[in-house]
């Protein structure tokens, strides 16, 4: 049977696609990864989207997929339970994460003492639907996240609003933590999940621990209102039109986005303009 | 269930947001969002009409006309419309099975309602022998997506449907004294529209967050109100139906101003919805000489 009659040709250089239940090659010579199937003696693709090999491995990594973890990443999540000792948290992955009460820091860097007390005062750090901010700590034999906030810079989140895009458009980088020169602050979540909000200074934080576990939000003035909405809307857009959402593209975009009224930035065509704007200044 | 729950602090940006006039997404209380109305996206239905707003709700209202003969429990001399709901199960992942359950009975009510009672298709002229047989539009919706404000959206596709519906014509013959015999004409040219379709009422939903109301919520928003009061009405500024959701309250001073600007709204919406579903319509005209495309598809991969 002859390779090339099948849509993917594995020839390295070109970047190729595949569609549910595409065959991609014969399973004689290949081996089927991650997102194929073996159907008729061919590697069928079970999901949309890039094929790569490696040897005789071929995979799909499909477009739109839950978020996978790595140690290290800083995710944005939402509480959705409470349990024994632990939050579980909605991270957009293939199961709610976990943050232990051990993995918090507590107001005034004070020592836990493991007590039945402290865990019922479990819901005044963190209650059900809360946002918060971590890093992921570890894995558990089962795959899921473990997930900690020992750090003044991880913890509650107020003051903003959250959007969501595919997890596949944010990149791993240096910080994920960044405040735009129009005074807001944004912390890019590697889960997809991105938090937007009015800039607080560190000192100011640092200053104030008690606040760290707060539900209530400062007074948001209405320039930092808008420069957020501004901000969210111009994630939304970009990620819309598939462009990789980091610091610089939301700066760029945001620069394009000034002509036009906040409102009107997720409309198809000033999406698509702010897009390719955005992308001829990166390069 | 993860989707429906919110943090105080979202819960208090987005309240003080629509008390200034900001909200989340830059709209200030009185914007709709953008929407989307795709006509004849079923080919095998007489009418058809999908309705997206925004990224988010997206309802697909199909129009089946079918004969039936009537009983003598019915009206005589009337057809009828006959309206379901139904939340597709991507949709319902978020809630569980009972709330969705109350949603479906909950839409099909209002259609059924807006439709039958007061939504000014003429059911006279379904009728095709009196007292023998008459015309019943199944009018089936369901939607496909949720990000809030279901009924302006269900009764935007809904409109768009009737106005794409076409009935085939039909020959009534008398077969013997007094006995009625009826065929269909298959020529789709011969298809009359429905009678009365220009009548059908559109939806605006008002939502009270404190001293403010505000149209268009988003899911989230919706989290956020007291409560929200859907206003139904018609081409002649006649309000057809008002319907209260959510748990709180509305002061009495609040709701006069409510319908008056609902009114003021809808009046807007249904203009520029018209001229939307024209041009549809004329693009769709200019297609067909193309050769046939599922539509449902080629529209929405633009």
């Amino acid at each position: 049977m002859q390779d090339n009659e099948y849509a993917v040709v594995t020839d390295k250089k070109e970047i190729s696609t595949a569609t549910p239940g595409e065959p991609l090659t014969s399973s004689a010579k290949f081996m089927r990864g991650h997102g194929t199937y073996i159907e008729n003696d061919k590697v069928v693709s079970a999901v949309a989207g890039v094929v790569e090999q490696i040897n005789k491995l071929v995979t799909v990594r499909a477009l739109k997929a839950r978020y996978t973890g790595e140690i290290g990443d800083v995710v944005v999540g939402r509480i959705t339970e409470l349990a024994q000792k632990r939050w579980k948290v909605d991270v957009n992955s293939r199961q709610d994460a976990i943050l232990m009460l051990s993995a918090i820091h507590l107001p005034g860097g004070v020592q836990r003492r493991k007590s039945e007390s402290d865990e019922l005062r479990m819901t005044t750090f963190f209650a059900e639907g809360d946002l918060i901010v971590a890093e992921i700590q570890a894995f558990f034999a089962d795959g899921a996240i473990s997930i900690h906030t020992r750090n003044l810079k991880y913890g509650k989140l107020r003051n903003g609003t959250l959007v969501k895009i595919p997890p596949a458009l944010v990149q791993r980088s240096r910080s994920h933590f960044h405040t735009l020169p129009c005074g807001v602050d944004v912390i890019l979540g590697v889960n997809g999940y991105i938090w937007i909000c009015k800039h607080t200074p560190l000192e100011v934080v640092e200053a104030n621990p008690e606040n760290i576990y707060s539900s209530q939000n400062d007074a948001i003035s209405e320039t930092d209102r808008s420069n957020i909405a501004r901000v969210a809307n111009c994630i939304l857009a970009l990620s819309h039109q598939f462009v990789h959402i980091h610091e610089t593209a939301i700066v760029y975009a945001f620069e394009a986005s000034l002509p036009f009224a906040i409102k009107d930035l997720l409309s198809e065509s000033v999406a698509n303009e702010i897009a390719v704007e955005t992308k001829s200044k990166l390069q | 269930m993860s989707t429906s729950l919110i943090s105080p602090a979202e819960r208090g940006y987005i309240r003080e947001g629509i008390s200034t006039g900001i909200r989340n997404d830059g709209r200030s209380r009185q914007d709709f969002r953008d929407y989307i109305v795709n006509l004849d996206v079923i080919s095998h239905s007489n009418g058809s009409a999908r309705c997206r707003v925004g990224y988010g709700t997206d309802v697909l209202v199909g129009v089946k006309a079918e004969t039936m003969l009537l009983d003598p429990t019915q009206p005589p001399n009337q057809g009828k419309v006959v309206c379901h709901v139904e939340c597709s199960p991507s949709v319902v992942r978020r809630w569980d099975q009972r709330t969705a359950d109350d949603l479906n009975n909950n839409l099909t009510q209002f259609l059924t309602r807006c439709l039958n009672q007061y939504g000014g298709i003429d059911l006279g002229k379904l009728c095709i022998i009196p007292g023998k047989a008459c015309w019943v539009l199944y009018v089936d919706a369901l939607v496909l997506d949720f990000d809030g404000n279901l009924h302006d959206a269900l009764l935007l596709a809904v409109r768009g449907a009737l106005f794409n519906t076409r009935i085939p014509e039909l020959n009534v013959q008398e077969v013997d004294e007094g006995e009625f015999d009826f065929e269909a004409n298959s020529d789709p040219e011969a298809a009359q529209p429905v009678p009365g379709w220009e009548k059908v009422p559109l939806c605006v939903t008002l939502n009270r967050c404190g001293e403010h109301y505000f149209v268009d919520a988003t899911a989230t928003e919706e989290q956020c109100t007291e409560a929200k009061l859907s206003v139904v009405i018609n081409h002649l500024g006649e309000i057809c139906a008002v319907q209260k959701g959510a748990l709180g309250a509305i002061p009495h001073q609040m709701y006069a101003d409510m319908i008056q600007s609902a009114s003021h709204l809808v009046t807007q919406l249904l203009s520029a919805l018209d001229e939307r579903l024209q041009k549809e319509a004329s693009t769709n005209l200019a297609n067909q000489n193309g050769k046939h495309v599922s539509t449902f598809i080629r529209k929405n991969f633009h």
